[in-house]
């Protein structure tokens, strides 16, 4: 552990630090935004489990796209919805490697599903992080499958008419049905309101911390792994970035509920 | 960008003020309450966050809530007294 000296009589030990997987780049995401948030939990577990050398990141598009600007690994960038294809040429010729994507809602579930569900179903040892904030970010606010009923975006402005478009697509639900996957879970991302006091729990950030972790686990030991992280875009849902924690808490929340879904490898009883 | 230190001090927050885009998660969601958003602006034209040792709840204790929660890296270190 790195001593810092302080003040002449303290001397003070770094608990929490910068992080080397990181390449220490600003990011172009928005303030608040929870892209940044999952790029330190990720910087973090693979500091943690000390695979930097290891690992390749595979790029979707969407918000994510840059991700390599500030995931200090290696990075093959995937066409729109393809990362987990990719992923799986990059992983049966060099089994050796950790391969992981942080893929968005459009990206993955719209696009992409096709691709998501087969990787999955063939159980190929790949993770995927899926940051779901309901609508297009990179875009400027389309109707995504995960948008809620009633949800005004750009292409729904009367808010999303469930009659015309079918009820929002639950991904987690879908990979938890599938023989493939080892690990699939849903946590809800965003710091969250705690009812009349004006504190914000950090239980989000710190589960996802844990699940990002347990998700590289599982692909060290031979499954496919999905976490997905219910999100905000408070630029696009139109809200301040505290409202948009609110609505991703208290109802996205509701939509998609928290949980680990599925666990054939027991990782999270450690 | 480093701060001074006081023997009192038990822990010690680093907030890099030039990444900050003053979003506040980190304001509210530290339970002593020991961050806030400066008056000043960095030269992205956002009011970093401010780090003080003694907070509106109590003094920090280094959680390390606020280094989870920014999305940006601008909670660059925290440290506390080697015991
Ligand atoms: C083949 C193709 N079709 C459409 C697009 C335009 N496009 C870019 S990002 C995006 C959707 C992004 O939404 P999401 O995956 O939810 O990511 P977010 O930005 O919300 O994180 C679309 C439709 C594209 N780049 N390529
Ligand atoms: S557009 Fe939305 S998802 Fe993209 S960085 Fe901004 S807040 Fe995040
Ligand atoms: S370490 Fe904990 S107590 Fe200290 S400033 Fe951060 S959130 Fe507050
Ligand atoms: S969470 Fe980070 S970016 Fe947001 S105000 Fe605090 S230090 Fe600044
Ligand atoms: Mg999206």
């Amino acid at each position: 552990m790195t001593v810092v000296q302080g003040a002449p009589a303290a001397e003070y030990e770094v608990k929490l630090g910068r992080l080397s997987t990181l390449t220490g780049r600003p990011t172009h995401y928005c303030a608040g935004c929870e892209h940044g948030i999952l790029t330190r939990l990720v910087a973090n577990a693979i500091e943690e489990l000390g695979l930097r050398e290891r690992t390749v990141l595979v790029d979707s598009v969407g918000c994510s796209v840059f991700a390599h600007d500030y995931i200090n690994t290696d990075a093959v960038q995937a066409p729109h919805g393809r990362a987990p294809a990719v992923m799986s040429g990059i992983k049966r010729v060099r089994p050796d490697l950790m391969v992981f994507a942080v893929q968005g809602d459009g990206d993955a579930v719209s696009i992409g599903l096709l691709e998501l569900l087969y990787a999955a179903n063939r159980a190929e040892p790949i993770t995927i992080f899926l940051v779901n904030n309901a609508i297009y970010g990179m875009t400027g606010g389309q109707m995504a499958p995960t948008t809620p009923e009633g949800m005004v975006t750009t292409t729904t402005p009367q808010g999303r008419d469930v009659a015309e478009t079918g009820r929002p697509l639950d991904a987690t639900k879908l990979l938890a049905g599938l023989d493939g996957p080892s690990y699939v879970k849903r946590v809800v991302l965003p710091i969250a309101p705690m009812g009349s006091t004006d504190l914000y729990s950090a239980r989000g950030p710190l589960e996802g911390a844990k699940s990002v972790l347990n998700a590289f686990k599982v692909q060290m030991r031979g499954g496919f792994s999905f976490v997905e992280f219910v999100s905000t875009c408070s630029i696009n849902w139109k809200m301040s970035v505290l409202e948009s924690k609110r609505f991703a808490t208290e109802t996205l929340a509701k939509l998609f509920p928290p949980g680990l879904y599925k666990d054939k490898l027991g990782v999270e009883k450690g | 960008m480093s701060r001074s230190a006081t023997p009192l001090q038990k822990s010690l927050v680093d907030v890099d003020s030039e990444f900050c885009k003053g979003c506040s998660l980190c304001v509210v969601s530290c339970p002593q309450r020991n961050l806030k958003l400066s008056e000043s602006f960095n030269r992205l034209g956002f009011h970093p966050a401010e780090f003080h040792y003694h907070g509106e709840k109590g003094d920090c204790t280094a959680c390390g809530i606020c280094y989870w929660v920014c999305p940006d890296f601008a909670i660059a270190e925290v440290r506390r007294v080697r015991r």
